[in-house]
């Protein structure tokens, strides 16, 4: 034998491979030219190389045996193999309805799974690109509020550097500021950008890919800038142009002029951070010394752990890190580490600890792909165990002859992943043909990709679905006892097997339509609760509003700039608001106080900054008092609540009342009818609206049916008054539906997913149906032959089935209906899961199957009595 | 009768064969062939190929070289016989003649 090393062996599993293929007069031959080649191959390329050449050699005698080899080289494997692939192309060829029902079915089935597959795969990939990815965290925070704790991102900016000096499991830490808006100017070319404030080692930290400058020290010069391949190609036509060249920023962080030292390919989708532009963070705290502070959370904050660090041991050193610094403001605050790459996926916080976000909605699909699945394979199971009746007497020609148990379990296995491969190939086929249309879907950019897992997973299902779907089938028809299947009775002979096996297949149909009516339940209940998202009074009127953002630094007032926006004509009127939209405002904090404040009522209060007119303009109802108004002096003293904040403080003249906003007596001015200003999955919160006249963000109402010209001489107007910024506004309906959007991709999927589970649950009591039809010819003739109206039997036949229906809508409504208040739950505004939902989708379940199964029926009762009967 | 044709792959498979004289067997004739032809061969293909020359009886395949290396075991070796000299003749003429009737002045044209 060979002397190298000790794993130097050709595989066990290739040798075992040629024996049990190869006959005695071949292998010898394959297997000493196999380890000759293994051995020089070991030497040149390395043990793993020629461990994997010598398998393709081992697949190549194979295929080389079943294709063209002579028939004394290989065992009977090899004969047998072909064999039973003969034998289930001829099964397909015979029974082409079944054939094409089940192959439809598997096919529609694997074709979904496949897509979510490709999307859950794509999901799990999001920034988990990254080097270091395994050792890659963010600190996080959490903070001890009235309402519980509250988990965010932000952290200050000094802990970055005191983390990485003072404990030695930090091998890289880093201080980032999200992208926002800046301007990047070369010449006269005004381009917008999104920055992003980081460090020195931004780039060593993420490894985001480089195309041009170092990856260490990219800023080492404080002024330096790193631009996107797109930005880079706007501003100076090629990305090896840029280095070194100086841009003009505007930014809030900084105004002047920065050296590109790096150009970054284009950010891949696959990241959460998304930026065209990243600038030093210290030029952002020259500027702004109090953003160093320990008190603020101006900074997100990134670590890279040195290889082998014990995460839990690590997070207890850094726990109270903040109170160290900073003990008064800081006793309550925690600070924690999430994996970077596992934000995107759990990126929601329950008491302190990140429970699933967007996770859910994977796990979801992940079960909806395995119920397909399921579903398509219990059609197949229904139609070959009630087609057994006729491979009986091949079965039993073959027992007589001396096959064995194993080989007949082994050829109808054959013939089901055969089968299930073929399904597997069209639904590639279909993914290929849908997934331009499901990617927008979805939004992403997923692609068939045959790399070496897809084409382990694809194949593995392949395997998987004929194993499953094949097993009972196989079992089950190899059992029968030959005397009884050559003298032609069948299960007849065994009523108590029989019965058995009606209650298998009968089982298997409840099942999958309970399936089916679960999703049934879920894409009617999505899409109402949609439907009230999108029809329920939310406190203003959200038609015929826009929305964009002032730019500071041109020199004018809001105030003048609003006053010119509502001259022109089509606008109805204007007003302002501090920091974003109406739609999904997030600000809240507590602060209110009042004299007669219970500590109950110190509570987190929404408190958005608003202008003059700002009532008026979004159509809010005002229940009592006034709205802000330019006309009156001082109303930076004044307040305006919302009903709930009425009801909160429980007066009975609210009007007037002084309520401290942090250490400023302010007055109450009016009450307004509660209206949405978070999305309607939380509830209506008390709001104290302050007044501030240099919001931002501007909201206008223009007159129904003119929008077009109206909005073309807003951006005249605009562009006068900012040059450098391109005019972009926004429907506030849009953004309102915009809020939605996880909801509104899953109810579109719903729909196509429902689809596909009620188009095969049919197929398979269709395939049924007409057996069991086929099965009773001789009493439906008999019947008719004593006077029975097709009616009659047409009802006898389908009761059976209805009976199954039925008994599925007993079981699926109540697990629908669990899942479903659970999902609803998520919304404080939502429909009630009233029953009528639940009697529509079983008469229409019922509805659908009586079809599927009345062409069958129907035309066995109007079959001619004598053709059923002549036979034998 | 159907006249018995030799592949592109067969005639080299069988050039190699002859080349190799006594040691042409699997290994040695895919290494052969894969320096000549500069790409990857498997073994399938070949012992394919080797079956078919073998049916025309242009090689013949014998059992022997009990050595050292192989531990012991038998191996198939593969010679080319008479027929096969005689077809790869055959081959090399009928090629010849093609070729010497490409007109010289086409092919001066279009080397130059």
């Amino acid at each position: 034998m060979s002397h190298g090393p000790k794993n130097s062996n050709p595989p066990k599993l290739g040798k075992w491979l040629l024996r049990s293929f190869c006959s005695y007069d071949f292998l010898p031959t394959a297997l000493w030219d196999l380890e000759e080649l293994f051995i020089a191959n070991v030497e040149t390329k390395g043990v793993r190389r020629a461990r994997l050449i010598y398998f393709r050699e081992v697949f190549s005698i194979i295929f080389y045996l079943i294709y063209k080899g002579k028939s004394q080289y290989s065992t009977n494997k090899i004969a047998m193999f072909k064999h039973n692939i003969l034998i289930s192309i001829r099964g397909f060829k015979r029974f082409k309805g079944t054939f094409l029902t089940n192959l439809f079915g598997l096919a529609s089935g694997l074709a979904c799974a496949i897509l979510i597959y490709l999307w859950v795969a794509d999901e799990m990939k999001t920034d988990s690109f990254h080097e270091n990815d395994d050792r890659l965290y963010q600190v996080m925070r959490n903070s001890q509020r009235p309402a519980g704790i509250r988990t965010q991102p932000s952290t200050p900016i000094p802990l970055a550097p005191s983390l990485k000096e003072e404990l030695p499991e930090v091998e890289m830490a880093l201080a980032i500021r999200r992208p926002t808006e800046g301007v990047a100017t070369v010449d006269d070319n005004h381009i917008k950008a999104e920055v992003l404030l980081a460090g020195n080692q931004f780039f060593e930290l993420f490894s985001f890919p480089l195309l041009q400058g170092r990856r260490s020290n990219a800023f080492a010069n404080k002024k330096s800038v790193a631009i996107s391949h797109d930005l880079a190609q706007n501003l100076f036509g090629s990305a090896a142009n840029a280095i070194g060249k100086p841009i003009k920023l505007k930014h809030y962080a900084y105004k002047g002029f920065a050296e590109v030292s790096v150009v970054f390919e284009n950010i891949p989708f696959k990241s959460t951070l998304q930026f065209d532009m990243v600038l030093d963070i210290g030029l952002f705290t020259t500027n702004n010394e109090w953003a160093n502070d320990w008190n603020g959370d101006e900074a997100e904050t990134f670590v890279l752990l040195t290889e082998g660090t014990d995460i839990a041991t690590f997070q207890e050193k850094i726990n109270g890190w903040l109170a160290t610094k900073e003990p008064e403001d800081r006793k309550g605050t925690a600070l924690f580490l999430q994996k970077f790459s596992d934000i995107y996926l759990y990126g929601e916080y329950k008491d302190g600890r990140a429970v699933a976000g967007r996770a859910s909605y994977v796990s979801l699909f992940t079960y909806v792909a395995i119920f397909l699945v399921l579903i398509a394979c219990i059609n197949f199971v229904n139609l070959s165990t009630a087609q057994a009746t006729v491979k009986m007497k091949e079965i039993g020609v073959k027992k007589a002859l001396g096959s064995g148990r194993s080989t007949l379990i082994n050829q109808l296995l054959t013939e089901t992943i055969l089968m299930s491969a073929i399904s597997v190939f069209i639904a590639l086929l279909i993914v290929a043909l849908l997934l331009p249309g499901f990617n927008e879907l979805v939004s992403k950019e997923l692609v068939l990709e045959f790399n070496l897992v897809n084409i382990l997973v694809i194949s593995g299902l392949a395997l998987l679905v004929g194993v499953v779907a094949g097993s009972y089938p196989a079992f089950y028809i190899s059992g029968f006892s030959p005397v009884a299947v050559l003298k032609g009775s069948g299960f007849s002979l065994d009523r108590r097997k029989s019965f058995n096996e009606t209650m298998i297949r009968k089982s298997l149909v409840v099942f999958q339509f309970t399936i089916s009516l679960v999703f049934v339940m879920a894409f009617v209940v999505i899409n109402q609760q949609l439907k009230f998202v999108q029809t329920t009074d939310i406190g203003y009127d959200r038609d015929d509003l826009i929305h964009f953002k002032m730019r500071p630094g041109y020199g004018y007032m809001p105030k003048t700039f609003i006053a010119a926006l509502e001259n022109i004509p089509g606008v109805v009127s204007a007003t302002n608001m501090t920091s974003g939209t109406i739609v999904g405002n997030p600000g809240r904090g507590g602060g209110f106080t009042w004299d007669s404040q219970t500590p109950e009522q110190e509570i987190s209060f929404g408190r958005p900054q608003i202008g003059a007119g700002f009532i008026e303009t979004l159509g809010i109802e005002l229940l009592e008092g006034r709205d802000f108004s330019s006309e009156y002096g001082n109303e930076s003293s004044k307040l305006i609540i919302n009903k709930a904040t009425a009801d909160l403080m429980g007066m009975d003249n609210v009007i007037g009342t002084i309520v401290m906003d942090s250490d400023e007596p302010k007055q109450i001015i009016g009450v307004v009818a509660n209206f949405n200003i978070h999305s309607l999955r939380e509830d209506i919160l008390p709001t104290f609206m302050r007044y501030y006249p240099n919001g931002g963000s501007v909201i206008l109402r223009l007159t129904d049916g003119a929008e077009r010209e109206t909005i073309a001489n807003i951006e005249k107007y605009y562009n006068e008054i900012h040059p450098d910024y391109p005019f972009e506004f926004e429907f506030i309906d849009q953004q309102y539906n915009d809020l939605y959007q996880s909801e509104t991709r899953v109810a579109k999927l719903s729909t196509y997913f429902t689809a596909i589970a009620i188009i095969v649950s049919c197929l398979g009591i269709f395939g049924l149906a007409s057996f069991t039809v086929r099965r009773r010819r001789k009493e439906i003739a008999i019947r008719k032959l004593h006077g029975s109206s097709i009616a009659s039997i047409v009802f006898l036949l389908s009761v059976e089935f209805l009976k199954v229906i039925a008994i599925a809508i007993v079981i699926g409504v109540p697990i629908s209906y669990y899942f479903l208040k659970d999902w609803l739950e998520g919304f404080a505004f939502r429909i009630g899961l009233s029953p009528q939902y639940f009697i529509i989708t079983g008469l229409l379940m019922i509805f659908v199957a009586w079809v599927t199964i009345m062409s069958q029926t129907a035309k066995s009762a109007r079959v001619n009595i004598v053709d059923s009967l002549r036979g034998e | 009768m159907k006249k018995v044709t030799l592949g592109a792959f067969e005639e080299l498979v069988l050039l190699a064969t002859g080349v190799l004289q006594d040691n042409a067997y699997g290994v040695t004739i895919k290494q052969e062939l894969e320096q000549q032809l500069n790409k990857k061969i498997s073994l399938g293909a070949l012992y394919a190929a080797l079956q078919r020359l073998e049916e025309k009886g242009w090689v013949n395949s014998r059992v022997g070289g009990i050595t050292e290396k192989q531990g012991g075991r038998r191996k198939q070796y593969f010679d080319i016989t008479k027929e096969g000299v005689i077809a790869l003749n055959e081959v090399r003429d009928m090629r010849n003649e093609l070729f010497n009737r490409l007109p010289q002045a086409k092919v001066d044209w279009l080397k130059s």
